[in-house]
């Protein structure tokens, strides 16, 4: 039921955005030029914030050319690297070991619709369809590994020249529907059995957020 | 228990496991086809590598249901592979291994790196064949092999 | 490694000088003490062994060297069949090396039992080795001379042919079956070390290519009739003792035989027994 009323939101708030969205032009650069910043949209992007600077997404948002593990971000054991696009290097690409659903298509919609499934979850090794490393445009730490102020995720995230040219349509299915995205709210259990930590907000409640920071016009803080 | 199709080696096999078993424990029980080897079940040490879809993957953590009908190459194929039977002759000729156990998951790794780098540097060397842990140490021929192989290939 | 003139060297017993002593927290902590110097550094007893137990002359040229030790890294699967082919002439490109099964014949010359390890197998068996090259060559020089009616002494060895004074030639492989019908020779002079082509040099390990090629079997890949498999659950502390387990959801898998606590060095755990590993896997983790 409750999906339903939120799908239902969902698809009243795309179209108000959407109508909106068309009509006023849009900077290369950040949005916050497009309205006046909304205290409702600064705090849904505060909401934001928390969830992407959680271990689940800061793991793979990293500055260096290595990836995070752990609730306490350590450097990825084994050395594993960037490597040139993100996704590891020959022989030791990060699918080698955090494997997902795959599909006999490569690409089309969304195969972890249908084709679930992940690592053995009793082997302690996450998995999720295409694993791999944000790009370094989308780092949210320093390269000392200390997250970036709000503000500066903020700007990271609403940068065309920096996240793959997405609006905040783009921005909000990317939250809802990415598959790695997805992975932060089912992240399974650790070599040692306990479950990994999950973001400070339900997968829903981080969409809603979203929604509510996209239709306000994606505001950032100020600094 | 469900009953899959798997391509392993080029050739169509048929398993019937539980759809959560490790591909590792299908080719090694399901077709006692043990080349691959157990090291440490969490993708931590390498020894269980094969190529699925042409790209390494740790064998111990993939549950079979999740194969869908990608091919799966493994050891026992790679002495009619163009790359890989040079990388046996050089793993022979360097005198790399000592106990062997962990041979077979490094020269699948080698085997994938050289094919996606022909002329591996050291740091290339380092970052795909690190993970691939070896308890006798024969890092350095493993190293030098991989070097000889890339020679020969030209 | 031993030092002393091993010839010279008065017997030791080897009878184990029992160490007891109080552990910290009161405990009595009993630890067996050998004396491995000694026991190394006493010769191993003079010993005839029969080459047809050591080495195969096959046929088609092939030379089997059986090894006296299990083979797991440390190369002796090449190093000993090196020594026995050095002093016997072999074709070294001929020779494979195949480990020992289990019998009296292939115990540790010193240890007296069939082993590895100790840094032994070279120290032990290193005389042993090459007497038995010794002695196969000899042999078979005998065939080949009483073959061609001329002295042994006139006829040397090279790459597994023996060359008779008079420009004959012969195959080991063409005299292998009428030298095992000789008797061995007890008396036998070991070459000079000087005369050693392989002992010294590089050489290129026996067991290479079928670890590279995933046919060398390892313990793992024992696959017997009827084979059983054991998977045992051990518990988080070194020591703790099972208190209690409900063992119906490991039985509930299909394939599971039977499931029981079993005993360990301390403490206890939990076995689960299986006609394969994958259902006993499963049990392992339910139980």
């Amino acid at each position: 039921m409750h999906s339903v009323r939120v799908g239902l939101l969902a698809a009243v708030l795309v179209s108000i955005s959407a109508s909106v969205g068309s009509g006023s032009p849009r900077a290369a650069g950040t949005s916050s030029e497009a309205r006046p910043a909304s205290s409702e949209g600064l705090a849904a992007w505060q909401q934001v914030y928390s969830v992407l600077t959680h271990p689940r997404c800061l793991n793979c948002h990293t500055a260096t050319n290595y990836p995070q593990q752990g609730e306490d971000r350590h450097r990825h054991q084994f050395n594993v690297v960037r490597g040139p696009d993100g996704r590891g290097v020959a022989g030791l690409t990060c699918a080698t070991c955090h494997q997902g659903a795959t599909s006999k298509a490569t690409g089309g919609p969304n195969c972890a619709e249908c084709h679930k499934g992940a690592n053995l979850e009793a082997t302690g090794v996450p998995g999720g369809h295409g694993w791999h490393l944000a790009p370094l445009s989308m780092a949210w730490q320093d390269r000392n590994n200390k997250p970036l102020s709000s503000a500066q995720v903020c700007r990271a995230v609403t940068d065309h020249t920096r996240n793959e040219n997405m609006g905040g349509p783009e921005l909000l299915k990317h939250h809802e529907e990415a598959a790695l995205v997805q992975y932060a709210w089912q992240p399974g259990k650790r070599p040692d059995g306990t479950a990994r930590a999950l973001p400070p907000l339900t997968q829903a409640q981080f969409v809603e957020a979203t929604r509510r920071w996209v239709e306000a016009g994606t505001p950032c803080p100020q600094q | 228990m469900e009953t899959y199709k798997l391509m392993v080696n080029g050739q169509q096999k048929e398993v019937t496991e539980d759809p959560s078993t490790p591909l590792l424990w299908v080719l090694r029980e399901g077709l006692k086809m043990t080349g691959t080897k157990y090291g440490c079940g969490i993708a931590a040490c390498g020894a269980c590598t094969v190529h699925i879809g042409g790209q390494a993957a740790r064998s111990c953590v993939l549950p079979v249901s999740l194969v869908n009908g990608r091919p799966i190459v493994t050891i026992e194929a790679m002495a009619e592979d163009p790359v890989g039977r040079v990388v046996q002759n050089a793993w022979v000729d360097e005198d790399v291994v000592q106990c062997g156990y962990c041979q077979s998951g490094q020269i699948m790794a080698a085997v994938a790196l050289l094919k996606s780098i022909r002329k591996p540097t050291d740091k290339d060397i380092e970052e795909s064949m690190g993970a691939n842990l070896c308890r006798c140490g024969t890092y350095v021929r493993i190293r030098q092999a991989i070097k000889a192989a890339a020679q020969q290939l030209g | 490694m031993p030092t002393a003139s091993m010839s010279n060297h008065s017997a030791v017993s080897r009878r184990g000088f029992l160490k007891v002593s109080t552990a910290a927290a009161g405990g009595l902590l009993v630890s067996l003490h050998l004396d491995w110097v000694a026991i190394a550094q006493q010769a191993p007893k003079p010993q005839v062994y029969p080459p047809d137990a050591f080495v195969h002359v096959r046929p088609d040229g092939k030379i089997v060297i059986r090894v006296n030790r299990l083979e797991f890294g440390q190369g002796v699967q090449t190093a000993l069949p090196v020594l026995l082919a050095d002093e016997m002439d072999a074709d070294w490109s001929q020779v494979t090396a195949e480990l020992a099964p289990a019998a009296d014949v292939y115990r540790d010359p010193v240890m007296g039992i069939q082993m590895v390890g100790g840094s032994g197998s070279i120290a032990h068996s290193f005389q042993q080795y090459r007497q038995l090259g010794a002695r196969t060559r000899a042999m078979l020089v005998a065939a080949a001379a009483a073959q061609w009616k001329v002295d042994p002494g006139q006829c040397r060895t090279q790459a597994s042919v023996i060359y008779g004074p008079n420009g004959q030639s012969a195959k080991y492989a063409d005299v292998a079956d009428a030298a095992a019908s000789l008797p061995v020779p007890q008396e036998i002079s070991l070459k000079k070390d000087s005369d050693l082509k392989l002992a010294g040099k590089k050489v290129r390990r026996l067991d290479s290519r079928a670890k590279c090629d995933g046919s060398q079997k390892f313990g793992l890949d024992v696959d017997l009739p009827g084979m059983k498999v054991a998977l045992v659950a051990h518990p988080p502390v070194f020591g703790a003792k099972v208190k209690s387990f409900d063992a119906s959801g490991a039985r509930a898998v299909s394939g599971v035989h039977d499931v029981f606590e079993i005993p360990l060095v301390r403490g206890s755990g939990v076995a689960v027994i299986a006609g394969s590993g994958q259902p006993n896997r499963r049990a392992t983790a339910a139980s």
